[in-house]
């Protein structure tokens, strides 16, 4: 499904300074796979989430999305095989723009834009549909500009919008981190909901250690621009999270760095 | 007197209402701050007064304007889009460059189109005032307007200018839609230009001189009136402020102001218009603090 080999990637910051953000990593994931991924801060796992989803180019390796090569493609043209929601609940969505305009763009990721009507009347009873799924009462609240909404419901909202069009993969970088406790409980449920629901092929990132292990059937450890750790059942069923702490350490010879999964 | 004076402000509302509808793509839609239209403007008066001087057809010589006007508004996209160069710079360089280009396409200063046939005349045969063709030609834009941004690729083009990190995300190449924005602008500062240029009977190559910062003026001045949502409103308080600005530019010359201040009025009236949040805050901060003093609750 994807083919991620060899891949590298360095930033060059002002001074002159090279980091390496991706060394060399190899991952393979077949349909239907829920993985989440966890490291340190700066361990490059939103990195490997951009390079995927083309956001910048990798200096080497490949990236293949069901067979077909999207290394060189810029983002634009291999985003119909990608949905992608963010940590922060602004980036998903245009919030000037209504919440079925929103959607009418999202559903038409596959498709080459025309001049024909923006929004229809099947689409529109279609979107109201799935959003009453949301539960979240957007259904009627179609013309309301999204700017309007909370960040959960923004945050909902992305969701769906990355879902719509049924993509290959499905990138969530800590995408319920901006969120208060209770909405990112929600925004996690309803992630579980769709991803098994509808057998997406999933990567989340994620900082709560808990869901890591919770969530999905797969779970990577990055750490310094590699994988160091690849938890598949029926190991990783048995794991808890002062396990995976334990991992860290023995991987890394040190104590686990993020502050802010140890505060979840 | 007057009114004759009145209904030449109201038709020049109307002419300058299709470049404030530009200004409204780039500016508004696009968030591009795009000054190229201070010359593609009278790049359309060029064109146009260039082709009916040597016998073209009026009508022909305005849809060649209009062309001229994308391919200008192409030229500043491509700097940005494709050369890296920042959005407010292509438009000076653009507009700096059509300086030259339009005296090229002239051969001199200014042409006159005295005794020739042009758009205005044409109307003026059948009876019509110019008013009814400016308001034929910005009613007709709006609509086209309002109708394109309701389409598919109107739906992107919002939305690059909104948030490009969602549209691009969601397999949309914004530089295109930035080359598209740009093009119809320009497109629309170059028709009126080339109206402009027939109406007053003569094409000038200093015409051009703020006439971005005019159509950002009317811009602010619709939304400030008009103020239901909506697409099609927002383009019709466009075209309001567009003829209201004409006619407090018309008030102030009548009040005795120079024309040759009426640039500084209007720059002083969009620094207003512009910096109404900070002096809102301002005052707010004013009235609270002095609120609080009183020992009176400000919620
Ligand atoms: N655009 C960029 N320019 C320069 N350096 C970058 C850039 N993006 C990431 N880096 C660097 O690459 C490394 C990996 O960053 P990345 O954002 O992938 O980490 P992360 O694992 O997502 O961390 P976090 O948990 O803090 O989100 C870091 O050292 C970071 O400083
Ligand atoms: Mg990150």
């Amino acid at each position: 499904m994807l083919q991620v080999s060899q891949l590298r990637k360095v930033f060059c910051n002002g001074n002159g300074m090279a980091k390496v953000a991706l060394d060399n990593v190899d991952l393979h994931v077949e349909v239907g796979d829920f993985i989440t991924i966890i490291g340190s801060n700066g361990a490059g796992k939103s990195t490997l989430l951009n390079a995927i989803a083309g956001v910048y180019g990798v200096d080497q390796g490949q990236i293949r999305i069901d067979g077909v090569d999207v290394t060189n493609q810029p983002e634009h043209r291999r985003a119909h095989l990608i949905g992608r929601v963010f940590q922060d609940p602004m980036i998903g969505t245009a919030a000037s723009m209504s919440i079925e305009e929103n959607l009418a763009i999202a559903v038409k990721r596959p498709e080459r834009l025309g001049m024909a009507k923006g929004v229809t009347g099947r689409e529109r009873a279609r979107f109201r549909e799935l959003l009453a799924l949301l539960d979240l009462g957007l259904e009627d609240r179609l013309h309301e500009p999204v700017g309007l909404l909370s960040g959960g419901q923004r945050q909902a909202l992305t969701l769906l919008m990355a879902t719509i069009s049924t993509p290959k993969l499905l990138l969530l970088d800590e995408h319920t981190a901006a969120l208060d406790p209770k909405t990112a409980e929600q925004i996690g449920e309803l992630t579980r909901k769709i991803v098994l629901g509808r057998r997406l092929t999933a990567l989340m990132v994620t900082h709560n250690l808990q869901a890591a292990l919770e969530f999905g059937n797969r779970t990577l450890m990055m750490d310094q621009g590699q994988i160091v750790l690849d938890l598949r059942n029926p190991r990783r069923a048995k794991m808890t999270v002062d396990d995976l702490l334990q991992q860290f350490m023995s991987v890394r010879g040190e104590r686990f760095l993020d502050d802010r999964a140890l505060l979840a | 007197m007057l009114w004759s004076a009145l209904v030449g402000t109201i038709e020049q509302g109307l002419v300058y209402g299709v470049i404030a509808l530009g200004v409204y793509i780039t500016f508004r839609i696009l968030d591009f701050p795009d000054l190229t239209v201070d010359g593609s403007f009278p790049l359309g008066a060029a064109v146009v007064a260039r082709f009916i001087a040597s016998g073209g057809s009026p009508l022909a010589g305005t849809m060649l304007a209009l062309g001229a006007g994308i391919v200008a508004g192409l030229a500043t996209g491509f700097l940005n889009t494709k050369l890296k160069i920042s959005g407010l710079l292509s438009g000076i360089l653009t507009m700096t460059a059509l300086y030259s280009v339009n005296l090229r396409v002239m051969g001199r200063a200014n042409i006159p189109l005295l005794r020739k046939p042009t758009l205005v005349n044409w109307f003026g045969d059948f009876g019509l005032a110019p008013w009814v063709l400016f308001l034929v030609v910005v009613l007709l834009t709006k609509l086209a307007l309002d109708l394109f941004l309701r389409t598919e690729i109107g739906f992107a083009l919002r939305a690059t200018g909104d948030n490009e990190q969602m549209i691009r995300s969601c397999g949309v190449d914004t530089d295109n839609m930035k080359l598209l924005g740009l093009g119809l602008s320009n497109g629309l500062a170059a028709l009126a230009g080339a109206l402009v240029a027939q109406y007053q009977g003569f094409a000038d190559v200093g015409m051009g001189i703020g006439t971005a910062v005019a159509g950002l003026a009317s811009v602010i001045i619709g939304q400030a009136l008009v103020r239901f949502r909506g697409l099609g409103w927002a383009t019709t308080g466009v075209i309001i402020g567009s003829i209201v600005y004409r006619v407090a530019i018309f008030a102030a010359l009548r009040m005795g102001l120079a024309p040759t201040d009426l640039k500084l009025i209007t720059a002083i009236l969009v620094v207003l218009a512009l910096s109404a949040p900070t002096w809102k805050g301002l005052l707010e901060k004013f009235w609270g603090g002095k609120r609080r003093a009183t020992g009176i609750p400000t919620a």
